[in-house]
């Protein structure tokens, strides 16, 4: 029985890492961020837009928006963006899920998603789904940054139209939003 | 007591055969580790301003140059041929 049980353990088991909002940044790998905005709708209050812009979208990586709805610094709830190395490129973006994990090292979350074509024309081609509560983009832009250096720039952009309730309950208004990064370990 | 004894070995038997089965094949879910994580924005909802007409998004590093927003999804202006 000893045996038994030792074998159910170890099968539902996984490490639990949990940790604060700021981590330091490591100066030995390249910068992926650029910028991360949030937007009100101007269509509907109920809805909330975010954004990040990056120089590249790597495949094998996971774009992480976290929204922290209670301030304890941990993400509870995450909008996860991946991006394929094919050629054309395709972009899949969940809704509004519960992380599986939190911390430094993360899984991909458990939630419907929106999938298409990484948009690297004029014309943007928004990915909607009706039965999933978020509108994205995911492209090539103009580099909004302001300032001679960034004149002419190209930049690549990921945008995600949600409704609040999704990530915030009633009647609260105040949330931390942050961008993380990841990379698939190497196991 | 004895007649109960044979079928009880034979279903601890099996589950312990499906037990160290699903150990032996259980793959590990793919995991992802940390490389970038922005700054923390706090956002008061009810006090965001609104795009694309408010054009000035709440910004973690730069400012942005408003006139490159566009107004429509994905409020950013058409890449650069």
């Amino acid at each position: 029985m000893l045996l038994i049980g030792l074998i159910f353990i170890s099968l539902f088991t996984r490490p639990v890492f949990a940790m604060a909002s700021a981590t330091a940044p490591d100066t030995t790998t390249p910068s992926y961020l650029q910028d991360v905005f949030v937007f009100s709708s101007n269509e509907d209050s109920e809805r909330l837009i975010v954004a990040f812009t990056a120089a590249e979208l790597k495949s094998d990586t996971i774009y992480q928006f976290n929204f922290d709805t209670n301030r304890d610094g941990i993400e509870d709830r995450v909008i996860q963006a991946t991006f394929s190395d094919t050629d054309p490129r395709h972009a899949t973006i969940t809704e509004p899920a519960l992380p599986e994990r939190t911390g430094e090292t993360i899984s991909p979350a458990d939630a419907r998603r929106l999938s298409g074509p990484v948009s690297m024309h004029a014309s943007p081609e928004i990915l909607m789904d009706r039965d999933i509560a978020i509108r994205a983009f995911a492209g090539l832009r103009d580099d909004p940054r302001g300032g001679p250096d960034f004149a002419g720039a190209q930049t690549y952009a990921v945008v995600v139209e949600l409704v609040l309730p999704s990530i915030l309950a009633e009647h609260k208004s105040d949330l931390d939003i942050w961008v993380s990064v990841y990379e698939r370990s190497i196991n | 007591m004895a007649r109960y004894s044979w079928p009880v070995a034979i279903v601890l038997a099996l589950v312990i055969i499906a037990g160290a089965t699903l150990l032996l094949f259980r793959t590990n879910p793919t995991t992802y580790s940390l490389v970038e994580q922005s700054e923390t924005l706090h956002v008061d909802t009810d006090q965001l301003l609104v795009a694309p007409n408010g054009r000035r998004p709440q910004d973690l590093n730069s400012q942005p140059n408003d006139a490159t927003f566009g107004t429509v999804l994905p409020y950013f202006a058409a890449p650069r041929r």
